[in-house]
């Protein structure tokens, strides 16, 4: 378990990373793989290290300072790390939402996934639907994220192109909806009765995915 | 079906000041947000009509609060004549003292009567009334079982803290084992146990009571000294015009009635024994409405109806017709649909659809032909509706099963 206070930064960078993975079409992009360290610092990759303060600013300014002694050591791993880090910020100011809903979705879905693990109350609400699958979809699109839960690993998303079955459905109507609701400016309420989103399967299991999802919408600072 | 224009431009005012832009059981994503109707324009016996100026077949009841029909003339006339003198005053009204007196003469056990206007108003009172009672703290109720929107039972997940429910526990409804064992493991700590007549939870098929459920409940009860405390806010005067423990043959010491009760004028009502009679003497009890003789004048016309009608006999015949009726037409469609719980007001289950995914499909296809069917929440058989209205609600329905069967059973 993460310490609450650090969730939201940790959440964030778990994004981040997820899209870089997706970017770059593979399971790992190991130039922003997080790591969160004692001490409140987090490490991207195998360089670059921040502390929570200055990785905040990272999100919240679009810049911010990594410790020098990681930049010296790694120059490298740390110059593709931060290559990385404003390719992905790049995706959270682009209006094209055919090419980074699907990305920015994903992301969005680590985040909410990292705190059903993580948030204390969140893992309260779920204790009961850890057999429960939900799978989220954009309308005409083949990918399939699939949140489920393992024993091992907590809640995870995964992408799939097969159909899959799920104890409840998630479909949003095309890739600008998805796109709004992957940046949180979707009222979700209003997209359920303009037929934005399409709700079906166990409700209650979406109501606690709302609930969480709206928890990590709240905390969990975007890339600028 | 299709037209719900002004209802989503309705919707789109309300989110702007009203948090959801509705909220609690008729929240967008407890239903079908894009077949049901957001706003109602007026009602009729069984039917309703939305803002858009769709009709509807009523099989919701205003969830459960409307049991004569939409503005039932003897009850309108009834508050009319009251309208003439006012509703709220610093004191209450005579109408207070004698819907208390016919209360108390129509529900057997009890002896005294109190009055508030939501279910939930009373269910917390009940069970305050049962600690002051016992001097006892903890309270026994059915897993998923809804009393209202307070925090020690409301079936939602914010604003809670742990405290709220430190105090509750529960028991797997039917389990009588299990709720012995809490006996034993909280031995003289239990005020109350608080029950539905019958298990109804939202997103499952209702349970009836096993054999002698009852009566264990009752005998573990007494032997412990706790409170038997029955929710009779949904079921009152839908099972049996005594209550619905006359249905099921117990006794309870507390019974809390409110939706039927005022047939959709805000009412509720905590009957009790004399024995509890000091108990809610003791607890505070008030609200900025509960002397409103509107709806007072609305119970008592109400219970007339009930007595008179012997209401409680007549819905539950008209449900089981119409149960019977629907899984029959559903089975012709290869459909396994079964009506679970009390006919009059049946929860609908499709056998294998664990995840509601068919019978939100099913209820979408009705709501096309005008049925307000409800995927997730028990309905309610009115007692307005008649012979026709039965057979035009078949009708649509055969319609609605048949395409229904066709999408989803037409290869078995």
């Amino acid at each position: 378990m993460v310490n609450e206070t650090r969730l939201p930064i940790w959440a964030a960078a778990r994004t981040i990373y997820t899209c870089a993975c997706v970017l770059s079409d593979s399971n790992y992009a190991k130039y922003l793989a997080p790591r969160l360290l004692p001490n409140y610092k987090i490490k991207l990759g195998e360089g670059l290290i921040f502390s929570d303060q200055q990785f905040l600013k990272i999100l919240k300014n679009g810049f911010g300072f990594p410790e020098f002694k990681s930049l010296f050591l790694y120059p490298y791993r740390s110059m593709q790390s931060f290559k990385q880090l404003w390719q992905v910020g790049k995706l959270f100011r682009t209006n094209d939402s055919e090419k980074c809903a699907p990305i920015l979705l994903h992301g969005s879905l680590e985040a909410i996934c990292t705190y059903m693990n993580n948030h204390r109350k969140s893992g309260e609400v779920l204790e009961a639907e850890r057999g429960s699958s939900l799978a989220v979809t954009i309308l005409g699109t083949e990918e399939i994220y699939l949140i489920d839960h393992e024993s091992k690993t907590g809640w995870s998303v995964s992408s799939k192109k097969n159909k899959v079955f799920a104890s409840a459905s998630l479909v949003f109507k095309n890739h600008h909806i998805a796109h709004k609701a992957s940046l949180g400016k979707l009222d979700s309420w209003v997209a359920m009765v303009k037929g934005d989103i399409l709700l079906s399967g166990r409700i209650p299991l979406l109501d606690k995915f709302g609930y969480i999802a709206r928890i990590a919408q709240r905390e969990v600072p975007q890339p600028k | 079906m299709n037209k719900s224009k002004k209802s989503d431009l309705l919707f789109q005012r309300a989110n702007r000041v009203i948090p959801t832009g509705i909220y609690g059981h008729v929240a967008p994503g407890n239903g079908l947000p894009q077949d049901f109707p957001h706003y109602c324009l007026s009602g009729e016996g069984c039917r309703f009509t939305d803002v858009d100026g769709n009709e509807w077949l009523d099989f919701m009841c205003g969830f459960g609060a409307v049991l004569h029909g939409y503005r039932h003339p003897t009850i309108e006339s009834s508050v009319g004549l009251q309208q003439q003198h006012g509703s709220v005053f610093n004191q209450p009204s005579e109408l207070m003292v004698e819907l208390a007196e016919k209360l108390v003469e129509q529900i057997g056990f009890a002896d005294w009567a109190v009055f508030a206007k939501n279910g939930s108003d009373l269910t917390t009172w009940a069970i305050r009334v049962a600690r002051e009672h016992c001097g006892r703290e903890y309270v026994v109720k059915a897993k998923g079982a809804y009393h209202g929107v307070d925090a020690w039972c409301d079936p939602g997940i914010g604003g809670r803290i742990s405290s709220d429910r430190s105090h509750i526990l529960e028991f797997e409804w039917n389990d009588v084992d299990q709720l012995e064992l809490l006996f034993q493991q909280y031995d003289g700590k239990i005020a109350a146990v608080i029950l539905t007549p019958y298990h109804h939870p939202s997103y499952s098929p209702s349970i009836l009571p096993a054999d002698s459920f009852w009566q264990n409940v009752e005998n573990l009860c007494r032997k412990n000294g706790t409170a038997l405390i029955l929710d009779d806010v949904r079921c009152g005067w839908r099972l049996h015009d005594e209550g619905s423990h006359k249905y099921f043959g117990f006794t309870p010491d507390l019974a809390i009635y409110s939706k039927a009760m005022g047939n959709g004028y805000a009412i509720s009502a905590c009957l009790g024994s004399d024995k509890f009679r000091a108990g809610a003497s003791d607890v505070f009890l008030t609200g900025s409405c509960w002397n409103d003789a509107y709806a007072m004048a609305a119970a008592l016309a109400c219970l007339k109806l009930v007595r008179d009608q012997q209401t409680a006999g007549s819905v539950l015949q008209k449900g089981r017709l119409f149960c019977a009726r629907l899984e029959s037409i559903a089975q012709s469609h290869g459909v396994p649909l079964k009506m679970t719980g009390v006919a009059s007001m049946p929860y609908p289950w499709i056998e294998g659809d664990d995840d509601l995914y068919q019978i939100q499909a099913f209820c979408k296809i009705a709501a096309a032909y005008g049925l307000y069917f409800h995927p997730h929440h028990n309905w309610f058989i009115s007692n307005a509706m008649n012979d026709d209205d039965m057979e035009h609600a078949e009708v649509l329905s055969n319609k609605a099963l048949e395409e229904f069967g066709n999408e989803f059973y037409s290869g078995s």
